[in-house]
């Protein structure tokens, strides 16, 4: 097992998809930093010297307004959780673990170290761990770029918030829990199409369709105290709360978690097992 | 007899369709085994069930002797239809893949298999960008990893030119002679194979028809009179002792194949008439090695 890691391991710091998943989400999020300076600073009117910044002005006269930034209202806290509430991280996610699991699969390596001495159940969990571990990588690139990015336009105001830290803590815990079954269904995704476009446009449809699928159900069961939403991945994610999070919250979260990925990476693990390796 | 790999009635059904029938095989120690089909006759999904890439159906597989296929197994090399590798990468980087797969601490190794088949001097150089040659070259590296007992090469010399071709039978011969590994190679180019291979097999719809040596393969490809008769053994009685010919075989009853004297046959059957033997038949035959295989399969 531990070999299989090994390679594993070192194939995931040899694939170029890791790096790029991981700068392109870096570089979304520096974007997102930038619109929102943009706005501010047009808020602020510090551009409507000659530079296109919108002027407001009544009867002639420039308005005089308190200056109230636009990072007072979002903060650092605020960008953190509109990075895991949309759908970038759920697609950069399907896109990755396509390219990582199917990659074996289109490039024929899999039929170098299936049968020779290992049993398929061990590459199997090799594999989901070193994804697994990958996307928590990917996940703590992109909360290190939001505080980056976050110390760079906003500054110390930014972190300014009572239980800041801690709240970030267990914020980026819950995500990291729900990304770790999510990442086990986009596994089970990769292994049974075995291709990468139908791998990869099929992760993308679960990480954004499945919000819609599930508004759907919601509207369906209005009338019951049932919440389908609540217990998806995608949706359950988006609607994490940073602040005041109860002990109640995490343990529901981590069994809607648990039951995800033991319920992905079980069938997974019985498709790999039972499949023929072409 | 030591076999190498021994199936019993492997079977594989594919959407009600039995694309290996029953096959049951016999690899000798120390052969190369040339296994021989068209296209779709069932050789590939043979050679991955046998690797354990596909479930068979029904039947048995022994290596070495053993039905404990998972440790057995550790000691088999395969190259079955293209070779598996990351494009991106380079050959050493996708060898310290495999080496790590495998469980292979020895991280020389990798220089050894790139030396072994030539590729010591690629570098850095991307896979994708290897010849269809070269990327054999580093399916037959990677099968060599784990130092196999028994290689299972699945048309390992298709797409290459004639010096790959060349160098990959230069190959073969040199592992199989100097480090007694034991090979099972399909192929589509006939001629190449009977310049490697001991032993043959023959497949037909999923079937294993034949399976003889090279040296039975020569004597049944070898020009020879063939004669049809009513009396064999008075025809074989002549032959012997009035014309003095003893390189002959009766295949079959009434069938006789004479080795000898090609050069005067209507001398022989005109002794043979004169001696009371009624010929039906009298004509040169042979083959070359394609026709027959060809015939066969």
């Amino acid at each position: 097992m531990f070999h299989l890691l090994s390679a594993e391991s070192y194939k995931l710091r040899k694939s170029k998809s890791f790096y790029i998943c991981m700068i392109v989400t870096a570089v979304i999020i520096f974007l997102m930093y930038l619109m929102l300076a943009t706005a501010d600073r047009i808020r602020s009117g510090q551009l409507e010297n000659g530079t296109g910044g919108i002027v407001i002005t009544q009867s002639g006269d420039l308005m005089e307004a308190e200056s109230s930034s636009i990072w007072d209202e979002i903060g650092v806290a605020g960008i953190v959780q509109q990075l895991f509430s949309g759908e970038l991280l759920p697609c950069i996610t399907a896109i990755f673990v396509s390219i990582f699991v199917v990659g074996e699969y289109v490039g024929g390596m899999m039929k170098n170290i299936v049968g020779k001495g290992n049993g398929r159940g061990e590459i199997f969990c090799a594999r989901l761990i070193v994804t697994e571990a990958a996307v928590i990588f990917i996940y703590l690139a992109a909360i290190a770029a939001v505080l980056l990015f976050g110390g760079v336009f906003v500054g110390k105001e930014g972190f300014a918030v009572e239980h800041f830290w801690q709240d970030l803590a267990v914020y980026t815990g819950m995500q990291m829990l729900m990304g770790i079954g999510l990442t086990a269904v986009f596994v089970l995704i990769g292994e049974s199409s075995r291709n990468y476009a139908a791998g990869i446009s099929l992760g993308i449809g679960v990480a954004s369709l499945s919000v819609f699928l599930f508004s759907g159900l919601d509207l369906l069961c209005r009338n019951s105290t049932f919440t389908p939403s609540a217990y998806w991945l995608v949706t359950r994610s988006a609607a994490c709360p940073i602040q005041g999070v109860t002990a109640g919250y995490v343990i529901e979260t981590f069994v809607v978690s648990a039951v995800w990925f033991v319920l992905a990476a079980g069938l997974g693990m019985w498709h790999f097992c039972r499949a023929d390796i072409r | 007899m030591e076999y190498v790999l021994q199936t019993e009635a492997l079977t594989k059904i594919y959407g009600g369709t039995k694309v290996v029938n029953e096959v049951s095989m016999h690899v000798e120690r120390g052969s190369i085994y040339g296994f021989i089909g068209k296209n779709g006759a069932g050789k590939t999904t043979f050679m991955r069930m046998v690797a354990g890439l596909a479930r068979p159906g029904a039947g048995t597989v022994t290596l070495f002797g053993s039905r404990d296929l998972k440790r057995q197994r550790m000691r088999i090399g395969t190259l079955i239809e293209e070779p598996g590798c990351f494009p991106g990468m380079t050959a050493a980087e996708n060898l310290q893949i495999v080496r790590r797969s495998l469980g292979i601490t020895e991280r020389g190794r990798v220089d050894e298999v790139l030396e072994l088949t030539g590729l010591s001097d690629v570098g850095k150089k991307k896979v994708r960008n290897f010849s269809m040659g070269m990327k054999q070259r580093l399916g037959i590296a990677i099968s060599m990893l784990r130092n196999p007992d028994f290689l299972i090469l699945d048309e390992p010399i298709n797409g290459l030119d004639p010096t790959g071709i060349k160098d990959m039978r230069d190959l073969f011969i040199r592992l199989n002679h100097e480090r007694q590994i034991t090979i099972l190679i399909s192929s589509h180019i006939l001629g190449e194979l009977s310049k490697v291979a001991t032993h043959y097999g023959v497949v037909r719809e999923g079937v294993l028809i034949e399976e003889f040596s090279a040296a039975e393969l020569a004597l049944r490809c070898r020009r020879c009179q063939k004669l049809v008769t009513e009396n064999t053994e008075t025809a074989v009685r002549v032959l012997e002792e009035v014309i003095n010919i003893h390189s002959f075989d009766v295949p079959e009853p009434g069938v006789i194949r004479i080795f000898e004297r090609l050069s005067d046959t209507a001398e022989t059957n005109r002794q043979l008439v004169e001696n009371g033997v009624i010929l039906r038949e009298s004509y040169l035959t042979g083959q070359d090695l394609e026709g027959y295989f060809m015939e066969l399969s």
